[in-house]
């Protein structure tokens, strides 16, 4: 019973430790470099969004019909491009996307993808997001005296 | 007996939280009280070692995330011990969940315990603690964190059958 209960102290323990080292990714947004040309890495047009990307902003929401926390994202994205008019969120599907999904290294759900006018990725994040981390993300591309 | 799925969502926002074709949204409070349900029940199992109280209660668990397999979270005995006891209590949810994603790590729960309880069965005792184990983590990490461990598991499955096709 001694050794059952240190093994599950154990586990607790290394498991809520894991979870915190986890989730101080979540939300926070990578900038992904161009290549030394100046040539984005990866750049999403109508072939995969259905039109193209037409806002100086636009946040690609990748869902899964298991994601917990898509609503959530869903809902803050939602509201940081109310607040402005030169942002907008599409949303693909990982499933109907397994192409994208996999060139892209996207291993849950939610990702979200930050593309600049031409389409051009620009940066990435996953899991729950608050929206500060969301605007902050938008400040890379967007002018800060067009958005009030 | 109101329901989860009656229940009317005060929603100031124009972003509603579910996508168009998703399944009547449940509580999310529901499965997280429910996976805390079954982390004590998983701690005890883990906490019986190999005795045959362990297996019976491993056995106990199989069934339950089988009910919430078939059914989904709001379906099993943990979602009614929420709907009858507890969530009377608390306030109307601030946002409902997409049934689906509890209901899968229902499933990845049924295949975990449930093939540990085959193992023990077959005389490979070891499989029940460990069994137990991995469940009470996953089952641990929901309740307390509200993470979906199982859920996480959805894309790299879709991802690794479509390589392997």
């Amino acid at each position: 019973m001694i050794d059952q209960l240190g093994w599950l102290v154990g586990l607790l323990a290394v498991s809520s430790l894991g979870w915190w080292l986890a989730q101080r990714r979540d939300g926070r947004f990578r900038r992904i470099a161009a290549d030394p040309a100046g040539t984005p890495v990866v750049r999403l047009g109508a072939d995969v969004l259905g039109t193209a990307p037409d806002h100086p902003a636009t946040f690609v929401l990748i869902t899964s019909a298991t994601c917990s926390t898509c609503p959530q994202v869903r809902r803050v994205l939602a509201s940081v491009a109310a607040e402005d008019p030169a942002v907008e969120v599409r949303e693909l599907a990982a499933e109907d996307h397994l192409d994208l999904v996999r060139r892209l290294g996207v291993l849950r759900t939610p990702t979200v993808l930050l593309l600049d006018a031409t389409g051009a990725l620009r940066s990435r994040t996953s899991g729950p997001m608050k929206p500060e981390q969301a605007r902050a993300a938008l400040t890379d591309l967007l002018p800060t005296d067009v958005r009030s | 007996m109101t329901d989860a799925l009656t229940s009317p969502i005060p929603s100031s926002s124009p972003a509603r939280g579910a996508a168009p074709g998703t399944p009547a949204g449940i509580d999310p409070r529901g499965p997280r009280f429910g996976a805390g349900l079954s982390a004590v029940l998983l701690a005890v199992t883990l906490l019986l070692g190999t005795s045959t109280a362990a297996t019976v209660l491993l056995a106990v668990a199989v069934g339950l995330f089988a009910l919430g397999s078939a059914l989904g979270a709001q379906g099993t005995v943990q979602g009614w011990v929420f709907r009858r006891l507890v969530r009377p209590r608390l306030a109307p949810p601030v946002e409902l969940e997409d049934p689906r994603p509890p209901r899968f790590a229902q499933t990845v729960g049924l295949l975990l315990t449930g093939s540990g309880l085959v193992l023990v069965l077959l005389g490979v005792a070891v499989a029940g603690p460990v069994a137990a184990g991995l469940a009470l983590v996953a089952a641990f990490l929901n309740a307390a964190f509200g993470l979906c461990l199982g859920c996480e598991l959805y894309l790299l499955l879709r991802r690794a059958r479509t390589t392997a096709a």
